[in-house]
């Protein structure tokens, strides 16, 4: 049994309580309600009418039949696995890459390293913005670089072979920065003394990294691909700034689509579908991942 | 001798850390450079990376952006004290309240990173209009705080976690109560993490583009990622305009760069932050 507690007690409970009202309405005015009239919306038929009128008609899972058996679905899921796996793999590689290099300690060392973290915190409209003239066909940065190894110009962001291929690049340029940095402050954590334990045993640099390094990088490792899969499932200005999807659904992402069928078709229902799956991705990830490492941490 | 090499090794290492850096930030120093180029260079068949001509009027141009920019930097600054208004109490709370669903609460928070923008999108739009803040600097403000919110809260429960409770205390026991010692205690010691919630918080809200693009109907209000968009999309292009905006645009991040260089990590991995 709890002890009884007096009024002073209790007032000061009230009163810390007070603390966090403001984040509970806050919060639940811009995550919780919304993720909740998109689950109901999933399943109305909602459309312009009714943004006016108020009134929609329960469907049942006709939404979700409906966004199912659209041909987008299928390339527009295709795209967001593409482009996620695409762009997490390389812009890891090239943060580790780049952490290892700034593992060495010299002049300006530290400057440089900040500096790269630039295009992540960049409004996407400049960086977009940048890379559109760097994508210009057929005169762009990208074009007159292939021209001297002697590739003809290639179409980038207006052909339907190269679209995706093109925001995938601008993704990957913007979330090095994210791996570097995590990656960069694992690094700083690895004991020195067991790269020199390595050492003594004759081991190279490749086997140093594989056999120390990464190991020991394990947990960041997990946080970035966990972070990664997330951010980069979200992203949606790039696309919709660059290509909206196109040329011909090309570069039609999940995030993109279903922004989409909802502001430009005003299919509110099969949009808040859509969402819902991208949504249930990211937290299943994210539930899977903290058990885990829940268990981890018990075992 | 062996310290000559080891230098020279060291500058080397120098020469090609900057032309890593030059080549992963070519996009953004194009964009400086050719803000300062004539438009008609913009449309030259070889495109070149160095102004061939200097010139200013680019800048003096674009008086149709002072709006826009206005507009951005007053929501931005809102987003930024609306974020610590809510934020830091609730990051206080988090941190040294033993509550038992503290962890629940965190999770939830942290779940909040998650939500696609677009899923958010429709519902606040509806709702928004329902009340009437589409087309609003206020509707604005709390859409773009819903990223500067958890993400401060993230921030500085972690630092708040890591103060010694003898310092809550000793606030304590000279008859000080939970919210003086909040505010004459707890926060000037986590300044300088405060200071990065802000400059984060307004940085989201400044480079936003889903909500300037989705709570604006009428173009009464045209936030600056909104209006580079526009700009982009007209068919009679001021190249040289929109490379001068967004160099504006780019100044915000490089101030947090220089100014707010040791919390940019902190930052980056708040995200990651898991208890």
């Amino acid at each position: 049994m709890r002890p009884r507690r007096s009024s002073y007690q209790r007032r000061a409970a009230l009163m810390r309580l007070l603390f966090i009202v403001p984040v509970a309405v806050f919060l639940a005015l811009v995550f919780g309600y919304p993720i909740g009239f998109n689950l109901w919306l999933t399943f109305q038929s909602f459309d312009l009418v009714s943004m006016i009128s108020g009134v929609s008609e329960f469907v049942g899972l006709d939404n979700i039949t409906a966004v199912l058996a659209d041909p987008n679905f299928a390339s527009a899921a295709r795209n967001t696995a593409i482009f996620t796996v695409a762009s997490i793999a390389i812009q890891f590689v090239i943060g580790m890459a780049l952490a290892l290099f700034f593992y060495n300690v010299f002049p300006l060392s530290k400057a440089i390293r900040a500096l790269l973290v630039l295009p992540w915190l960049v409004p996407s409209i400049v960086a977009t913005t940048a890379w559109r003239f760097i994508f210009k066909d057929p005169s762009g940065f990208a074009n007159q670089l292939l021209g001297v190894v002697g590739i003809p110009p290639v179409h980038w962001l207006t052909s339907s072979d190269t679209a995706l291929v093109s925001v995938i690049i601008i993704n990957i340029w913007i979330g090095i920065a994210f791996n570097l940095v995590l990656l960069h402050s694992g690094l700083q954590s690895v004991p020195v003394d067991r790269y020199e334990a390595a050492q003594l045993d004759g081991a190279g640099y490749w086997q140093r990294f594989r056999h120390v390094t990464l190991p020991a990088l394990g947990p960041v490792i997990a946080v970035l691909l966990v972070l990664g899969f997330v951010y980069t499932l979200k992203q949606f200005d790039l696309i919709w700034t660059l290509t909206q999807g196109g040329p011909g659904n090309s570069s039609q992402l999940l995030s993109t689509w279903s922004y989409t069928l909802s502001f430009n078709s005003n299919a509110f229902g099969q949009g808040a579908a859509v969402a819902d799956f991208l949504f249930l991705a990211s937290a299943i990830i994210i539930v899977v991942y903290t058990l885990v490492q829940r268990k981890q941490s018990n075992a | 001798m062996h310290k000559f090499w080891r230098r020279s090794r060291g500058y080397g290492l120098t020469l090609i850390g900057i032309a890593i850096l030059l080549v992963l930030l070519f996009p953004l120093v194009w964009v400086v450079l050719s803000s300062f180029q004539p438009t008609a260079d913009f449309y030259a068949p070889v495109a070149s990376l160095i102004p061939q001509t200097f010139t200013l009027e680019n800048y003096s141009s674009i008086s149709s952006q002072i709006g826009p920019l206005l507009t951005t930097l007053v929501i931005a600054i809102f987003t930024a004290a609306l974020s610590l208004a809510i934020g830091i109490p609730a990051a206080y709370a988090l941190a040294v309240f033993r509550w038992r669903w503290v962890a629940i609460a965190m999770f939830l928070i942290l779940i909040t990173q998650v939500v696609p923008g677009v899923m958010v999108a429709t519902p606040l739009f509806l709702t928004f209009s329902r009340l009437g803040l589409l087309n609003s600097i206020v509707g604005l403000v709390i859409a773009n705080s819903a990223a500067g919110v958890p993400f401060t809260i993230l921030l500085l429960t972690a630092f708040m976690s890591g103060i010694p409770g003898s310092l809550r205390e000793a606030a304590h026991l000279d008859g000080a109560g939970e919210w003086r010692t909040l505010f004459s205690v707890i926060v000037p010691t986590t300044r300088s993490a405060i200071v990065a919630a802000a400059l984060f918080s307004f940085l989201f809200a400044w480079g936003d583009f889903l909500w300037a693009l989705t709570l604006n109907t009428n173009g009464t209000i045209t936030p600056l990622s909104l209006s580079i968009f526009q700009f982009v999309g007209n068919f009679q292009t001021n190249w040289g305009g929109i490379m001068a905006t967004s160099t504006i645009a780019l100044v915000p991040a490089m101030i947090l760069l220089v100014g707010a260089q040791r919390y940019i990590s902190v930052g980056l991995t708040a995200g990651a932050i898991k208890d």
